[in-house]
């Protein structure tokens, strides 16, 4: 029986190293070692993770680092029935000779130390420090890579710019390269994501104990080091409004040369950062490669929307080439591959599958593509007609901050996957459109739109959002690209200026990056208001703003727009995922709901999501419960509020443990005041309560 | 000149002044301190008692009557000061020589008896008696008016078509001429309102005890009786969702005929009825006289008559009443019969303290002058009065949405008035056909009763058409004017309806409520056609796409009456003012009103809160989802909580009902839960199952 499992298991493996290259094939046990503490440069102890092959002998290794107490959820034994069918990424390297080494981020999860900001230079330190130690282990071969996407992604380049001797190459998923730019400040203007999840779920996370399995005796001593000194991370977003050295510090902007190592890029058309991750491959100038799928916010096998594919292949194919010098045709393939997306009906969730197709390409953007400016004309009019020759007029509307209301959060947010952009017709309505007649034959856009607009405004501040839609025949607009900048960011997103009332001012708003194409029959369309505010704090001041066409005043789009290609490349092939396809009910629990108040004339999102997990051995639960109430006011722009909180119940092995955070964020005319207040409970009784103020003065935002 | 020449010139003079002076001020003098006898029993035919409250002059002598009723709860001890008294004209005519007769329903407040049906045979019945009684009275000369707001307008019509002599004038403030598509289904629509307000209101008002100060040891009696008997009215509503004997035979209409009476109808652009008013006015064949003005359910002296501007109606009360009842030359019927107050643009707010616009006199409705002016619906969306030259069945399509009618407001407002004025409508126009004129060149006044013809055809068997006239500014808000909705299946009938072919082409019109409305230069006048308006109309069941032709044979238009300046010019409307200072926001209590999309399961809820405060106690909330992906699933889900002194224990009369319906009915449930000082009193439950057809 073993030794007809083990022929069968080389014949397979023999067959797909002639098909692919060659390429590592599963052989190992694998170790996994989960009380490992590394000791950092100032003494700090970290907690990590070793998933390796249980043999003699050095292997590359792999490094990825999250604040997101992964390491609470390791695997407790490797099990090769149920790690071979799962995508447990660690194991699946593991089997085919790579040391998996995971962390948690100083002052989170189970390591020790304490974190006041996210990205800390502390913790940047950290992660070179883990590189080098790493490389000096018995069990590795000096060479280490790093994976990881979202956070484990973005500290990177934070890493790869500090050049760890040791650090080999980089597999980025799904990162921005420039935290303000890309996360924090869209075109400036804070996204509301921010304080309605992601600050309040890492108040609790950063003031959750360490898990007694995994540090043993240090754990009190651990968690009160952590509730002495840790500060909820949303202090520094509030308190650095306009960037400088709090953000460049933490980005890989501007400066892409300081990347010295091949790199690997992935992200889907429905995550967060397929854009940074395309900027970053066109800019880098070290060996590349980048991937980009229809897939939200998940590693690719278990992705919506798909197609899924198994991407540990992909990477497997990588690190095999630059950690194990195998020459598994990686690099002979061409540099760039996009899921090409077609129509398919807004719905608010992410589709189990979105319509579209695979494709390679040479360079990102295609060299080919024809960047063809779309007029702004009269009558809500788009074409490719240049409009200098039309009368220098403008179009006006009365700035509204409940604009936003169809455009979803952007990724889903906190209520992935959920949370999708729907028909756009209700914010239409209020938005100034431009159309064009129905397309006459198909439209393939892939690449940068930018949104050159001639801009004036009655205020000395105002925000101008910009949409690229698809509208089918029976009159649904779909969402296809946006971006927005606030006026007063026109020239430095560090040093805010006021507009001159009436002054017209051209704005150059990039787009996010598209691949997709507009069917025959279909008009291009722009939208254009002064809100998005499910994605952008309102601005505080009233205005009635114009945009300009015609004349000197030549408001345009650019559309990137790719001829066929020609040669035609071959079509990417892909492992399939190994998993059944998801349903949408297994992933969350969440509500995302939008209140008019007809009698208060305000706008209220309330979101609500839920995620409960236990351990594989059962020995621990987590539930996590995020929640918020964001009103934005149609009488008084510049008073929102944001009102949220997330309480972790925590049940082990040390009792149950709840961790609760509230935070408001709140504007007005002057200023935003922050509240956040961190509340633990053990066994029922109070054991921790600490709040933290602040107040930012608000600058032309 | 001789001495006794300039004498008797001198004399002469003083006489056309006196005589001048005496004719402007012909009113009864606020003479007389008021007396209040607020429990009076007066035994119908079959035994049952009404309580009585009287309002009279306290001194000898007879008096004409003016008599008013409802189920509300009003007779109550008096207050400390007569003229808080509600409504207002009550307590003023009495001073200046009237006796207000006022009573309560039978089975309501504290009247004997039970009621299970709203305008009941019964009731009606009690109504004629009771005119009779008056008029036999001691201290009645015989002579009876009515007046009263809402159900007690309503039930003027009911009286006055039974002609008991002694009635001779009655002022109607807000009602409607039939029950059935005025208010309770509108174009054939179930309006959600009789199921979010007006069902659980009534019931909890209907099985509450009466008033022990006024009825004293009967109560325990008159209570029992009431919750052994009496039934939640909205049974009935929903069990009459077609048109037939149970409306006809409650309303005015057809029977204009039928009203001898002198009849003064008062109506509110932003109140309920000004259009079954005006149409009253315009077909009763009696001395008549018509006024609108900008307000709502109020009467238009009242502190929070909202919109302003506010005026005092009880001076014209008087007028009227002082010529028909008294005799006395007031001079009312000297003065124009119609008086309009015209509406001009206003950027659309939740609530307005003031409308924009002016008053002005008429010598009809509608108005002769009037230009019946087609609009035609043309392409690019344009409107315009072109007849269009398009090939025949050329239209315009778009899905069905149930969930358009966020902006809408609430027809009336509704129970939480004076909130629910409509929004700018844009945001419903993302899912309605507009078409929009050219910006106007003059200003274009728009005052009668416009029409809208339109060619439909629906893929499914059941559609609602809703036609909204609005004003779009120049800065792109776009305002209700005025608008209409109708189940294309009640086109030939409410009684009978009949399904449509799918596909078919069908001529529909739709007569718009009444306007008085300017349209600036510079404005354009666009109409939306969708196939929902879901706060005021439940929505059609059936998933569909529904178009909307504007070729040559099917030439969908509007009909708008615009209207040339007056010439000549009558005198400009005189009023006193109200006697209460302008109202400051504050002052208005809060409703709570919120329209919720729900961006997983794809549905929109509509919920309020009554505001706290209100002039009877209570508090109504109420929710309304439905679902944008199955338009057959929509639910009401609405309660009334009633706290009622008895005593000294606290009863609360709570009152939850749900409307909810499918593919294949409506599902009404009442429930009844009475408790007293927490322990459960009485609970009784209701349920019945309606099948729902082509609606």
């Amino acid at each position: 029986m073993i030794v007809q499992h083990a022929v069968r298991f080389i014949l397979v493996s023999l067959l797909t190293a002639t098909a692919l290259g060659a390429l590592s094939q599963p052989r190992y046990k694998v170790k996994i070692d989960r009380t490992v503490r590394p000791v950092m440069r100032d003494g700090v102890e970290l907690g990590a993770v070793v998933v390796r092959p249980d043999a003699e002998g050095q292997f590359p290794a792999i490094m990825n680092y999250t604040p997101y107490r992964t390491l609470s959820h390791v695997k407790s034994s490797y099990d090769e029935e149920k790690y071979s069918n799962t995508i447990h990424g660690p194991s699946y390297f593991a089997e085919r000779g790579y040391a998996v080494v995971y962390y948690d981020v100083r002052g989170t999860g189970n390591s020790g130390g304490s974190s006041q900001d996210i990205y800390s230079e502390k913790e940047q330190n950290d992660a070179y420090d883990m590189v080098e130690w790493i490389a000096a282990q018995p069990w590795c071969d000096g060479g280490v890579g790093m994976w990881g996407y979202s956070y484990g992604g973005v500290v990177q380049w934070q890493v790869g710019i500090k050049t760890p001797p040791h650090l080999k190459t980089l597999v980025v998923g799904s990162s921005n390269d420039d935290v303000y730019l890309d996360w924090v400040y869209p075109g400036g203007s804070l996204r509301p994501y921010m304080f309605d999840t992601y600050s309040p779920l890492m108040a609790a996370f950063n003031f959750a104990p360490p898990d007694i399995d995994l540090v043993g005796q240090k754990w009190t001593e651990i968690w009160e080091e952590r509730l002495a000194n840790n500060r909820p991370w949303g202090i520094g977003y509030i308190t650095h409004p306009v960037h400088g050295s709090y953000w460049t510090d933490r980005s890989l902007q501007p400066d892409y040369s300081r990347v010295k190592v091949p790199t690997l890029l992935w992200s889907g058309w429905a995550d967060v950062y397929p854009t940074p991750i395309l900027r970053a491959f066109a800019n880098l100038e070290v060996p590349k490669k980048v991937l980009v799928g229809p897939w939200g916010h998940w590693w690719p096998e278990m992705a919506v929307p798909g197609p899924r594919i198994d991407g540990r292949h992909e990477l497997l194919k990588w690190y095999d080439h630059w950690l194990k010098g195998m020459d598994t045709g990686v690099m002979d393939e061409p540099p760039v591959t996009l899921f090409v997306k077609e129509y398919k009906e807004p719905e608010p969730a992410m589709y189990i599958d979105d319509n579209g197709f695979w494709r390679f390409e040479n360079e990102w953007p295609p060299a080919r593509n024809d960047n063809t400016p779309m007029y702004l004309h009269a009558d809500g009019l788009l074409s490719e007609d240049s409009s200098a020759s039309a009368p220098e007029e403008a179009d006006q509307y009365t700035y509204d901050p409940t604009v936003g209301a169809t455009s979803g959060i952007y990724w889903g947010g906190g209520v992935l996957p959920w949370g999708m952009a729907i028909d756009q017709r209700t914010d239409e309505a209020l938005s100034l459109t431009y159309t064009t007649p129905p397309l006459e034959e198909d439209v393939e856009t892939i690449g940068e739109p930018i949104a050159v607009l001639y801009v004036s405004s009655s205020a000395t501040s105002a925000y101008f959002h910009v949409k690229l839609t698809d509208v089918a025949p029976d009159g649904t607009s779909k969402w296809i690209a946006d971006e927005g900048l606030l006026a007063s960011h026109r020239n430095s997103h560090a040093v805010p200026e006021p507009l001159e009332p009436s002054e017209i001012y051209e704005l150059r708003i990039p787009l996010k990056f598209v691949a997709y194409v507009f069917p025959k029959g279909h008009r291009i369309r722009v939208d254009i208001a002064s809100a998005d505010f499910q994605n952008a704090w309102p601005v505080a001041e009233e205005a009635v703003n114009k945009i300009h066409r015609g004349g000197r005043n030549t408001s345009y789009v650019v559309l990137p727009i790719t001829p066929a290609q020609d040669p035609k490349l071959p079509t990417p092939e892909f492992k399939p995922s190994p998993r059944p396809a998801p349903k949408l009910e297994d992933l969350n629990t969440v509500k995302h709901e939008i209140t008019r108040d007809l009698v208060s004339d305000t706008v209220t999102v309330h979101l609500m999501a839920q995620r409960n997990g236990e351990s594989d051995d059962g020995r621990r639960q987590t539930g996590r419960y995020i929640s918020s109430i964001y009103t934005v006011s149609k009488a008084n722009p510049a008073e929102a509020s944001m009102r949220a909180g997330c309480r972790l119940t925590l049940n082990g092995a040390e009792g149950e443990i709840i961790v609760e955070s509230s935070e408001t964020l709140v504007s007005d005319i002057t200023s935003f005041r922050f509240l956040t207040q961190v509340e633990v409970t053990v066994q029922g009784k109070p054991h921790f309560n600490k709040s933290w103020r602040v107040s930012v003065p608000r600058r032309l935002n | 000149m001789s001495g006794l020449a300039k004498l008797r010139l001198i004399a002469t003079v003083f006489a056309t002044i006196t005589i001048t002076m005496t004719t402007q001020a012909a009113v009864s003098e606020a003479k007389y301190k008021v007396k209040i006898i607020p429990d009076v029993r007066v035994p119908m035919r079959d035994g049952v008692e009404l309580a009585v409250k009287i309002t009279r002059p306290d001194a000898e002598g007879q008096f004409p009557a003016i008599m008013e009723y409802n189920p509300y709860r009003r007779i109550a001890k008096p207050l400390p000061d007569y003229n808080d008294e509600y409504p207002p004209p009550v307590p003023y005519l009495a001073e200046r020589g009237y006796v207000i007769v006022q009573f309560d329903v039978r089975g309501t407040g504290n009247s004997g008896g039970y009621s299970t049906d709203i305008y009941s045979d019964e009731e009606r019945q009690d109504a004629y008696t009771i005119v009779e009684w008056i008029a036999r009275q001691p201290w009645c000369t015989g002579k009876v008016g009515m007046l009263g707001k809402s159900y007690s307008a309503v039930v003027q019509w009911q009286v006055a078509v039974q002609n008991p002599p002694a009635l001779k004038a009655i002022i109607v403030r807000s009602a409607n001429h039939d029950v059935y598509t005025d208010w309770t289904n509108p174009g054939g629509a179930i309006r959600p309102y009789m199921f979010e307000s007006y069902g659980p209101l009534m019931t909890a008002y209907n099985f509450a005890p009466p008033d022990i100060d006024i009825v004293g040891a009967k109560w325990s009696e008159i209570w029992q009786e009431r919750l052994d008997e009496s039934e939640p009215w909205s049974i009935s509503y929903i069990e009459n969702i077609l048109h037939g004997p149970y409306w006809e035979r409650r309303s005015l209409q057809p029977g204009y005929n039928r009203v001898k009476c002198a009849v003064f109808v008062v109506g509110g652009w932003a109140d309920w009825y000004a259009t079954p008013l005006l149409k009253a006015f315009s077909n009763l064949n009696v001395p008549k006289k018509a006024w609108v003005g900008p307000w709502g359910h109020y009467y238009p002296e009242e502190k929070l008559a909202l919109p302003g501007p506010r005026v005092d109606s009880r001076y014209e009360y008087l007028k009227w009443f002082d010529y028909w009842l008294k005799d006395l030359d007031t001079g009312v019927m000297d003065e124009p019969p119609v008086t309009l107050f015209i509406r001009k643009y206003k950027e659309p707010a939740p609530i307005y303290l003031e409308e924009n616009g002016f008053w002005r006199n008429e010598s009809t409705w509608p108005l002769a002058r009037a230009n019946n002016t087609p609009m035609y619906f043309q392409p690019d969306w344009e409107l315009g009065t072109e007849a269009p030259e398009e090939a025949s069945y050329t239209n315009d399509s778009y899905e069905y949405h149930p969930a358009v009618g966020i902006a809408a407001g609430r027809h009336g407002r509704g129970n939480i008035t004076p909130w629910a004025m409509p929004l700018d409508q844009r945001i419903d126009e993302a899912y309605s056909l507009s078409y929009t004129t050219a910006p106007l060149e003059e200003d274009t006044e728009v005052t009668g009763e416009p029409e809208a013809t339109l060619y439909v055809s629906s893929s499914a068997d059941t559609a609602y058409f809703a036609v909204k006239l609005c004003d779009v500014a120049p800065d792109g808000t776009s305002k209700l004017v005025t608008d209409s909705g109708l189940l294309a299946t009640h086109r030939d009938s409410h009684t009978n309806p009949k399904a449509l072919e799918p596909g078919q082409v069908y001529e529909l019109k739709f007569e718009l409520k009444s306007t008085a409305y300017v349209f600036e230069k510079g404005h354009r006048i666009r109409v939306n056609v969708t196939s929902s308006d879901f706060q005021n109309a439940w929505p059609a069941g059936k998933p569909a796409v529904n178009a909307v032709y504007r070729g040559a044979r099917q030439s969908s238009h509007l009909t708008l009456p615009i209207v040339p300046e007056q010439n000549p010019k009558l005198p400009e409307p005189d009023f006193k003012p109200s006697p209460h200072p302008d109202p400051k926001l504050e002052d208005v209590p809060r409703a709570e009103h919120t329209v919720t999309q729900d961006l997983v399961n794809l549905t929109t809820t509509s919920s309020f809160n009554s505001p706290s405060g209100t002039p009877v106690r209570g508090v109504n909330r109420s929710s309304f989802t439905v679902s944008q992906r199955d338009p057959a699933e929509a639910v009401i889900r609405s309660s009334y909580e009633f706290p009622v002194p008895l005593l000294n224990a606290e009863v609360n009369v709570s009152a939850h009902s749900t409307l909810a319906s499918d593919k294949a009915a409506y599902h009404h449930m009442v429930e009844v839960d009475i408790t007293v000082n927490g322990m459960r009193h009485f609970n009784k439950s209701w349920s019945v199952t309606v099948p729902r057809k082509l609606n």
